[in-house]
This record gives structure tokens, C-alpha cells and sequence, in this order.
């Protein structure tokens, strides 16, 4: 033994496994919430498709209703990964677990916002593949610095709470989405930008401070 | 070893450490020294006991003061590292991702603490030895009860060998029969490994002849031994039907006494 970390390949690649299995159950419990989650908000999308028939604005309602349903759940599962039933263990054992799970992480982030952004290119939205990476890396955000108000296992309810809002204005107003519906607004929407970079930028840089051991007390 | 013997070196040096959580003060220039065998930490909730084991494991970065651990200052982050190898550290709860198998719980934190690959299998095969769960190596966490989940929890802070093992109310939730068992794991442990323990209950030192120390509102009361502190007894108000241990009225009496601002760890340790 020479010091807290992993030392050799051979225990890095144990550690990883070991790593990776920890947080298995997380995310499928979080793929749960998420598929029931999505067919909750489909069929609350799709409610006024069937009563006024396929219009146009119908559709908008309803993809941009997904894209702020899909990206807040994505969002919100990835941040419940975070989460270790053991904290304080793992932080008197150095700061290496802390720095393994923002790398780990920082490329879900990445990987999932990439593949919203090319699904998103398949729906008639304009911009929707912009508007599904935006919306998931800004709710992301939000979660992030939720963790950090709410603690660790409740970091989601703030999103949850403000897209249910932002889905529910979007079926009242029709596709006149209020400015606080911000991943619901179009591509070009600098102001939605603005927001989830922000608030990206905000819960990563909450996120890197843990993953440098910069402790609050 | 206490405070009053200058002539071992502590393990564990505590310096005018005061820790502040906004306008809480949690610990007020609170100096100890700690050395082989098992310690006990008496002191009732929110006496900042594990505040002290938090800054002790390099969890808490120190504010003020000096905590050297064989001899190398905290205050540093290579201090801090080298905490993470020197210590073990089981804190009060902790949860378990039920489908780990004890050995690989033990393993994960192993890795974390720096024990090379060669000796993995060794190490962990060893810890789970010595807290009797060798035969239980292959089991589920989830399928552990809890005195067994709480001596994985042992096998994962002694599994790298660490000079001091720091233990937050090891005992709680258990029976009678898981304490006892896991009184004399640790009574094992502590020939080779310095031992702290916390603890609100004086039942559990007593079962240990060795030292103590009393904290109260974030200050160091007693340092002594538990003989020590059973001599204090003769001081308690007893009341009618007292059925407290001498032990027990000598906690009671250590925490109205005046705070010892400085024992001699500087002295030890130099």
C-alpha cells in the first residue's frame, strides 16, 4: 500500500467494475420513473390532438411538451446517480471517488445530450434537436444546484415541479409558452439559452468544486 | 495512553482546534492526544464528537488548530491523503448497495485506500477474517443483519491496515449479543491498531480498560482512564435507587467539570 488512490491498471479496472455495478440499480429505478414518467406525459400530450384532430399547433404542443418532459426526467435520473448510500466513506477514503464520478459523469452528459440532439432531428419542430440538448443540459444544471439546496436525494423536485408548470401552460396557452417555460421556447429563444447555460454552468461548476475535495465546512 | 503521559508519543495530536458550522461552534480550541489501544469518546449528542471524527478522516478541512496523525499535519492536502491511508473510519449510519456482496464492499473501499492489486485478495480476505465474516464473504449486503453489516463495515476501515481506526457509535441499534461480539473484534483490533471509539452510552467504555475522553459543548472535560473515571463517582449526587454504574456517575461528574484547555500533546509529541 502506498497512500490513498489506485495505484495500478488491474485495480482500476476492479475499481471501475465495482464502480459501475454500485450505480446500476439507480439509474433502472430512474428508467422506471422515467418511462412512466414519458407515457404520463404523452397521454396528456396527446389529449388535444385527439379531441381537435393532427393540426399543426397540436404537434408543436405536444413535441415541445416532450422535449420539456424527456429532458427534465433524463436530467433528473442522471442526477439521482450521484447519489452514494455511503457519503462519508467515501470521502474518508480520499478524494478519488469524488473525481471518478464527475469524469464519469461529465461523459453520460455528453453521450445523452448527443443523442437527444440527433433524435430530436427526426421530429417536424424546428430546431428540436437544439432545443432537446438545451433542455436536458439546463435541467440538468437545475438538479445540480437543487442537490445542492435540497440535499442530495432531492435535487429533482425542483425540476419536476417547474416543467409540470411549463407542460401545463403550454396546454392553457396553447403554443404561447409564458418566458419561465424556457425549454419550451423556440431554438432561436436567447433567453432559454441563456437560462440553461447558467444554470449548466452553475450546478457543473457545484459539481467540479466537490470533485477538487473543496469542502463547505 | 492519556494526556498525562508525556512520554509516548500520541498517535493522534489535537491542537487548539475550533470548528465553526455558520454560528455554531462545534469545537472550541479543543486539544487530546490519543495513542494505541482503544479510546474512548464519551460525550452526550451534539458534544461534537463527530465533528472531531469528520476533521480526524480529512471529511472536514480544519479551520483552526493542528491535527497531526503519526506524526503528519492535516492542514495540508497531502495531510489530508495521508489520512485516507492512515485512517479507517466507520461512520455512525451508513447505507449499502444491496447487491454488492460483502467481499466486494470491502474490496471497493480497499482499492480506494491505496491497497495494490497484488494484495487485494490478502487484504480483504483478512479483514473479513477478523471480523468473523470469512464465511460470509459471498453473501448479499442485503441479506446481513445488522451487527454483520456493521462488522463489514469494520473489514472495510481496517482492510488497509490503518494506524488508527476511528469507529462513530459502533454499537448502536445493535442487541446485547451483537455488542459483546463486536466489543472484542475491536479489543483484537486494538493490539495491533489505535482505537476510537464514540459513543453517548459510558457501557461501552466500560467494557474497555483504557482511556477516555469526555467532551461537553465542543470542549475536552475529562482525559483519563476508565479507572480515572470511575474514581469520579464518589463525586456524583446519588439519588435513591441509583442503579448507575460507578462508570456512569463518573461521566456524569466529568461533564460538569471545567474545560482542560491544554493537555500536554504538544509536550508528547515533540
Amino acid at each position: 500500500m502506498s497512500g490513498p488512490g489506485i495505484h495500478d491498471g488491474a485495480a482500476w479496472r476492479r475499481f471501475l467494475w465495482l464502480f459501475l455495478r454500485s450505480r446500476f440499480m439507480l439509474p433502472v429505478c430512474a428508467g422506471i420513473v422515467a418511462v412512466v414518467g414519458l407515457i404520463t406525459l404523452w397521454a396528456w400530450g396527446t389529449t388535444p390532438v385527439i379531441a381537435d384532430g393532427p393540426n399543426a399547433i397540436d404537434r408543436a404542443i405536444v413535441q415541445r411538451n416532450l422535449i420539456t418532459g424527456i429532458t427534465a426526467v433524463a436530467a433528473s435520473a442522471l442526477a439521482l446517480t450521484l447519489r452514494s448510500p455511503w457519503p462519508e466513506m467515501d470521502d474518508a477514503a480520499g478524494p478519488t471517488v469524488r473525481r471518478i464520478r464527475f469524469v464519469a459523469f461529465l461523459i453520460a452528459t455528453i453521450l445523452i445530450a448527443g443523442i437527444m440532439a440527433a433524435l430530436g432531428t427526426r421530429w417536424d419542430t424546428p430546431g428540436a434537436g437544439a432545443m432537446l440538448a438545451r433542455g436536458f443540459l439546463g435541467w440538468l444544471g437545475i438538479a445540480l444546484i437543487g442537490r445542492q439546496v435540497l440535499g442530495e436525494g432531492r435535487g429533482w423536485w425542483i425540476g419536476f415541479a417547474w416543467a409540470g408548470l411549463a407542460i401545463v401552460a403550454g396546454d392553457t396557452w396553447r403554443i404561447h409558452y409564458p418566458p419561465w417555460a424556457w425549454s419550451a421556447q423556440d431554438a432561436t429563444s436567447v433567453l432559454a439559452w441563456v437560462v440553461a447555460i447558467m444554470a449548466f454552468v452553475g450546478g457543473m461548476a457545484i459539481l467540479a468544486r466537490s470533485a477538487m475535495g473543496l469542502h463547505d465546512q | 495512553m492519556t494526556d498525562h503521559d508525556p512520554t509516548h508519543i500520541p498517535v493522534i495530536g489535537v491542537d487548539f482546534v475550533t470548528h465553526r458550522f455558520r454560528s455554531v461552534t462545534a469545537l472550541r480550541d479543543f486539544s487530546c492526544a490519543i495513542g494505541p489501544g482503544v479510546t474512548g469518546l464519551l460525550g452526550p449528542n451534539g458534544a461534537g464528537k463527530t465533528t472531531l471524527m469528520r476533521l480526524l478522516t480529512g471529511i472536514y478541512a480544519l479551520q483552526s488548530g493542528e491535527i497531526r496523525i503519526d506524526g503528519q499535519s492535516l492542514t495540508s492536502p497531502a495531510g489530508r491523503d495521508h489520512a485516507a491511508a492512515q485512517v479507517g473510519y466507520l461512520p455512525q449510519t451508513f447505507g449499502t448497495y444491496g447487491n454488492f456482496t460483502v467481499r466486494e464492499f470491502v474490496t471497493y473501499f480497499s482499492i480506494l485506500h491505496g491497497v495494490a492489486s497484488s494484495d487485494l485478495d490478502t487484504a480483504v480476505d483478512e479483514a473479513l477474517r477478523r471480523v468473523d465474516l470469512d464465511g460470509r464473504a459471498g453473501d448479499r449486503m442485503r441479506s446481513l443483519s445488522g451487527g454483520m453489516v456493521r462488522r463489514a463495515g469494520i473489514a472495510q476501515a481496517i482492510a488497509h491496515r490503518p494506524r488508527v481506526l476511528i469507529l462513530d457509535e459502533p454499537t448502536a441499534g445493535l442487541d446485547p449479543d451483537q455488542r459483546y461480539r463486536l466489543r472484542e473484534t475491536l479489543r483484537d483490533l486494538a493490539s495491533e491498531t489505535a482505537v476510537l471509539i464514540s459513543t453517548h452510552l459510558a457501557e461501552d467504555i466500560a467494557a474497555f480498560d483504557d482511556d477516555v475522553l469526555v467532551m461537553q459543548s465542543g470542549q475536552l472535560r475529562f482525559s483519563g482512564t476508565v479507572r480515572e473515571l470511575a474514581a469520579l463517582a464518589d463525586r456524583a449526587e446519588t439519588r435513591e435507587n441509583d442503579m448507575r454504574s460507578p462508570v456512569e456517575k463518573g461521566y456524569s461528574v466529568a461533564q460538569a467539570l471545567p474545560p482542560m484547555q491544554r493537555p500536554l500533546v504538544a509536550a508528547a509529541a515533540a
